[in-house]
């Protein structure tokens, strides 16, 4: 480093010896202090300006005694010297460094909360199928009970309605033979209307109490265990959502105006109503008042406790 | 708060707004753009028609002077403000959208630009409104030379009087300055684009053949200077010639290209003259002790600090970087208003 020191003054003395001039024509000619030039020659940068101040004072020295300047200036450069007042890039760089943390935070955030939206947006989806798949079974449920009993009985009496004639017409033996297959189809009537009427219990005690309800989602079919009674009254359209204490979805959809459903179930449940101000509640025969929990839109959700 | 959360997505940028380059620097990252104040717009289907962005910057310069009929190559900005309001936007715009290339939204940084000393509060606001068109989310505007004395690293803070001669594009700015404050300012419409207009009606006159503007700057680039050297340069252009009507080949050299452009010098010389005169004497001796630093794209003119120096009897002294100087002060700005507030310089 002393040589590369040495270097910068003694380069500009020894050319500017060889061009025959002395530290004052160099002062003269440059409209600079003598004092300036000296302190260049020694190398005494405390003395001079700001290094900007310098380096063009070594550019024009450098030019009047026909040097490169920037090999000059390279050797300033290599020098300690005062660093300009202005340079407070370290705590700015920080700020910056904290900056781009910041901003890597910021983005590892905004893609937890993509993902998540994401995996909530997937499991409604799949929810919402699952439902659908329930109420499908719960139709395909119900469809067997209520078609083949008919069929079965229309099937019966259809074959037993032109051996009436037969055992009429044709032979006495053939009669008991009829009658029995009419008593067996008679019995076997009974004995197919049987599940019929307990599936109508079944459906009885869990809601249907008018026929409006049949385009409604209703889970009409889950069975729920409990002893708990609940009674809606639909002054109005609302949606409708009931879970009784074991998880089971009891009631779900959208009832018109009119509407009265009956549940059984085991309390507490907890209840979802789209329009609180239409839908009139009853548990246990004991009316209830879901206005407390009623949000400015008029949905509520609220936990109905037997009374 | 939505605009704090998008500032962590962008860059505090800092840019020199200039009539013949735009510069930005983006803070922590440096200089990320240097281009021509050019865009290109294309209109089809006659006068009435949609306008289209057909290029910005460099590929736009290059089209200067030789667009066919629908397409029209523009440089927005003259003497230093704005000339063409829609289209700084849209190049701002560009150049905005440019240094985030990588960034998946929207780029809403602070921008600090740098304003001509003698702009006016029209074209300052004018010079806002762009810049808040083009997506800014805040817009600083500081004085030309302020930011170019912070950007050559001169020590504006000091009780200690500094003077700046930034040479731009369309204006020369001249300004004295002491404890963070401008003490004396004044702003000259000559710069680089007058050089030109110089050389090109030089060359009109004396060989009586036209030449545009490009190859007049690139006669200014390779052989232009404002003191009389040693050597003689001499370089070999293409013209139309005015009297024949067809391209003709000549020789221009150094000297003349000198007597070309004796009057936009003596411009400039007059307003440093004009500054010396006003300064408090007290920093006018400062300034006479440590000299006038050159910044901006036309200290690179050839022994232009040889002749204000001759002029004025004072040292000049060349900024390092000069073209950068600008754009590098303003973007020390940005660094500094973050912690030590925006009182610290009289910014608009």
């Amino acid at each position: 480093m002393s040589d590369s020191q040495v270097g910068l003054g003694a380069r500009l003395v020894e050319s500017r010896e060889q061009a025959g001039l002395s530290q004052n024509d160099v002062a003269k000619a440059l409209l600079l202090d003598l004092s300036v030039i000296k302190a260049l020659e020694s190398e005494t940068f405390d003395e001079l300006p700001e290094p900007t101040y310098v380096r063009g004072y070594i550019r024009s020295y450098a030019r009047l005694l026909s040097l490169t300047p920037e090999d000059l200036l390279e050797i300033y450069d290599q020098q300690d010297h005062n660093e300009p007042e202005w340079e407070i890039n370290e705590p700015a760089r920080h700020e910056v460094a904290q900056g781009r943390q910041f901003r890597h935070v910021t983005l590892v955030v905004a893609l937890v909360i993509f993902g998540l939206l994401v995996t909530w947006l997937l499991t409604e989806g799949n929810g919402h199928k699952d439902e659908a798949q329930e109420e499908v079974l719960v139709a395909s449920m119900e469809e067997p009970a209520d078609t083949s009993p008919h069929s079965e009985i229309s099937s019966s009496e259809e074959q037993s309605e032109p051996l009436v004639p037969l055992s009429d017409s044709e032979s006495v033996d053939a009669a008991p033979v009829n009658e029995e297959s009419v008593a067996v189809a008679e019995h076997s009537d009974v004995a197919i209307e049987e599940p019929v009427t307990e599936q109508e219990l079944v459906e009885g005690a869990l809601s249907v109490a008018d026929d409006e309800s049949l385009g409604d989602f209703s889970l009409a079919g889950v069975v729920a265990e409990g002893q708990d009674r609940v009674k809606l009254t639909f002054n109005n359209d609302s949606w409708v959502e009931i879970v009784d204490s074991n998880g089971v979805q009891v009631l779900r959809g959208l009832f018109k105006k009119g509407t009265v459903r009956e549940l059984v179930g085991s309390a507490p449940f907890s209840v979802f109503l789209g329009n609180t101000q239409g839908v009139a509640i009853q548990i246990n025969n004991q009316s209830f008042d879901p206005a407390p929990f009623t949000r400015r839109d008029s949905t509520s959700r609220f936990t109905l406790k037997a009374q | 708060m939505f605009n704090s959360l998008l500032g962590f997505l962008s860059n505090d940028l800092s840019i020199d707004l200039g009539t013949a380059n735009t510069l930005i620097y983006a803070r922590g990252k440096g200089i990320v753009l240097n281009e021509p104040s050019v865009v290109a717009i294309r209109q089809d289907r006659g006068p009435g028609g949609p306008k289209s962005i057909e290029a910005v910057g460099i590929k736009a310069k290059k089209m200067l002077g030789r667009t066919p009929e629908n397409i029209q190559a523009i440089r927005p900005m003259k003497d230093g403000v704005i000339a063409d309001f829609t289209t700084t936007e849209k190049m701002l715009q560009y150049f905005i959208k440019k240094v985030h290339e990588n960034s998946l939204f929207r780029p809403s940084p602070r921008v600090l630009i740098c304003v001509p000393c003698g702009a006016t509060q029209v074209e300052r606001r004018a010079i806002r409104e762009s810049a808040n068109g083009a997506g800014a989310r805040k817009v600083y505007l500081i004085e030309e030379p302020m930011a170019a004395a912070i950007g050559a690293g001169i020590p504006v803070d000091e009780a200690l009087g500094s003077m700046v001669l930034d040479i731009g594009g369309g204006t020369s700015e001249v300004a004295v300055m002491s404890l963070n404050g401008i003490v004396y300012s004044a702003s000259v419409r000559i710069g680089g684009d007058k050089f030109d207009e110089a050389i090109t009606s030089y060359v009109r006159r004396n060989y009586g053949i036209l030449i545009g503007e490009a190859t007049a700057e690139r006669i200014k680039h390779e052989i232009g200077s404002a003191y009389p050297g040693k050597e003689l340069l001499e370089i070999e252009v293409k013209g139309r010639n005015l009297s024949e009507g067809v391209p003709r080949s000549f020789t221009l050299n150094s000297n003349e290209i000198l007597e070309a452009l004796q009057e936009p010098l003596y411009g400039i010389v007059s307003a440093v003259k004009t500054a010396l005169e006003q300064t408090p004497p007290e920093l006018g001796s400062d300034v006479a002790e440590r000299g006038i630093v050159l910044t901006g794209g036309g200290a690179l003119l050839r022994d232009l600090d040889r002749l204000i120096m001759e002029e004025t009897g004072i040292p000049v002294v060349i900024a390092d970087d000069p073209l950068t100087c600008v754009a590098r002060g303003g973007g020390r700005v940005l660094e500094m208003m973050d912690e030590q507030g925006t009182d610290f310089l009289a910014l608009d």
